[in-house]
């Protein structure tokens, strides 16, 4: 039990500092007006939180991460909003995807415990709603349909690449 | 459902709407009071991981800002000799009266965070009110606009980008006397549109676009950018201008901030 959360604190920051002084300098935006280069992983931390995680402290880290990924971001508010969002639709995701015999509580959703179909579903998932959500909140209007979907498919492609990646090093059970 | 799973969706319904609103309103209120509110990366935290950061990823870009350095070097010295040719040397007993002293300063600075990704672009640079350095001073680059400064901390400064849609910039057409206002619309981060030019200024694509000195924020004859094209504006009889910037802003590393000597007179004055 405490193992299964020290390693979940570990990943919180790994994931984080990677975020902002890695991946932020490599992201370039819009690449001569048809291309946007974004990548956000730190949905990530949400993503693999123990199953038995309650609810509001889901929203509560949700909202600490989205808060500091703002800091480094200069858009006050925009990570947060959308992190609580995940945070809150993750809850419902896992119900969805609950298989028959219902979960073990004391493990984390990942690759290692479901399996890559499992997990990658699961991913995906969360992922595009995230950088949906994230989208529409900075963007702000609605009248930017196309260009707020045609962002959030080059994240997504981006993203999910490096939510692979990053399962794939660090493989712990939960 | 036992009562205490129904207590407990509930809060966590209400810990969702709270934390929510929170976001929303923090978006909100800082796309109003961008200023005042959430001066986050000049703040001493991040503002110092973001100087290790760009030590550690600036070395990659090197040679290319060597190069650019370089090529801007090239077209002072140029413009130097130029002058030099064209002025004869002054006496140098006579005084100069303070009018036709150097009125604009440039303070070299460094830029060590960029947010180039969504509407309300930013930058950091390392300069703060130790160099003297204040709110709506003008930020160029070895070429072109950079933007303005919105807040100032000891040691950094927090640049509003001319990528943003708050940018109001006065600009004309080089060799002409008329101005407009430039500004950007969000989409394309090479371009910005300059609107307010009167129908009857006659513009063709390429012709050099540059700032014309009425805001006190940037000196005149600033290259901003070329037209790219022009079209009337249906009704009021305005024409408006894309202008395809001369900088690109994801790239560059250096940077000046403009001190204008004449700034409290000027605003003495026109108080």
């Amino acid at each position: 039990m405490g193992n299964i959360i020290s390693i979940n604190v570990i990943r919180f920051f790994v994931i984080f500092f990677l975020q902002v002084l890695v991946l932020k300098p490599l992201s370039m935006g819009w690449m001569s007006n048809y291309f946007y280069f974004n990548i956000l992983l730190y949905p990530l931390i949400i993503i693999l939180l123990p199953m038995r995680t309650p609810q509001i402290a889901i929203l509560l880290i949700g909202f600490g991460l989205g808060f500091m990924v703002d800091m480094f971001y200069d858009t006050p508010g925009v990570h947060a909003s959308a992190t609580v969002a995940t945070a809150f639709f993750r809850t419902w995701v896992l119900a969805q995807l609950e298989p028959r015999d219902g979960y073990q509580l004391n493990i984390g959703p990942t690759k290692e415990r479901f399996g890559f179909p499992w997990f990658a579903q699961y991913a995906i998932i969360m992922m595009l709603f995230h950088l949906l959500f994230y989208f529409v909140v900075e963007t702000f209007a609605v009248q930017h349909v196309l260009r707020i979907l045609a962002k959030t498919f080059y994240t997504f492609v981006w993203s999910i690449i490096a939510v692979f990646l990053f399962t794939q090093v660090w493989n712990t059970k939960d | 459902m036992t009562t205490f799973k129904r207590v407990r969706r509930f809060g966590s319904w209400v810990t969702f709407l709270v934390l929510e609103a929170i976001s929303l309103t923090l978006v909100v209120e800082y796309n109003q009071y961008q200023n005042q509110i959430f001066a986050h990366s000049a703040n001493v935290v991040t503002g110092t991981l973001n100087d290790q950061k760009s030590g550690v990823f600036q070395f990659l870009s090197l040679t290319n800002e060597n190069e650019r350095l370089q090529e801007e070097n090239a077209r002072l010295r140029k413009a130097l000799s130029a002058m030099q040719a064209t002025v004869a040397t002054p006496d140098s007993s006579a005084r100069f009266p303070d009018s036709l002293r150097q009125r604009y300063e440039f303070l070299p600075t460094k830029v060590i965070n960029k947010t180039l990704l969504g509407q309300n672009n930013y930058f950091t640079i390392d300069r703060g009110t130790r160099d003297s350095v204040v709110r709506h001073m003008g930020v160029i680059g070895d070429q072109g606009l950079i933007g303005i400064i919105t807040n100032v901390s000891r040691h950094y400064a927090k640049v509003m980008t001319i990528l943003h849609p708050q940018t109001r910039i006065s600009a004309s057409i080089k060799g002409q006397s008329y101005y407009g206002s430039l500004l950007w619309e969000g989409r394309n981060p090479n371009i910005m549109t300059l609107e307010d030019i009167p129908k009857i200024v006659d513009v063709s694509q390429g012709d050099t676009i540059i700032t014309s000195g009425y805001s006190n924020i940037f000196p005149p004859n600033i290259v901003i950018g070329t037209v790219e094209n022009s079209e009337l504006k249906p009704g009021d009889g305005g024409r408006t201008i894309s202008v395809r910037l001369i900088n690109d802003l994801s790239s560059l590393t250096y940077a000046y901030v403009i001190r204008d000597r004449m700034a409290s007179d000027l605003k003495k004055l026109e108080e």
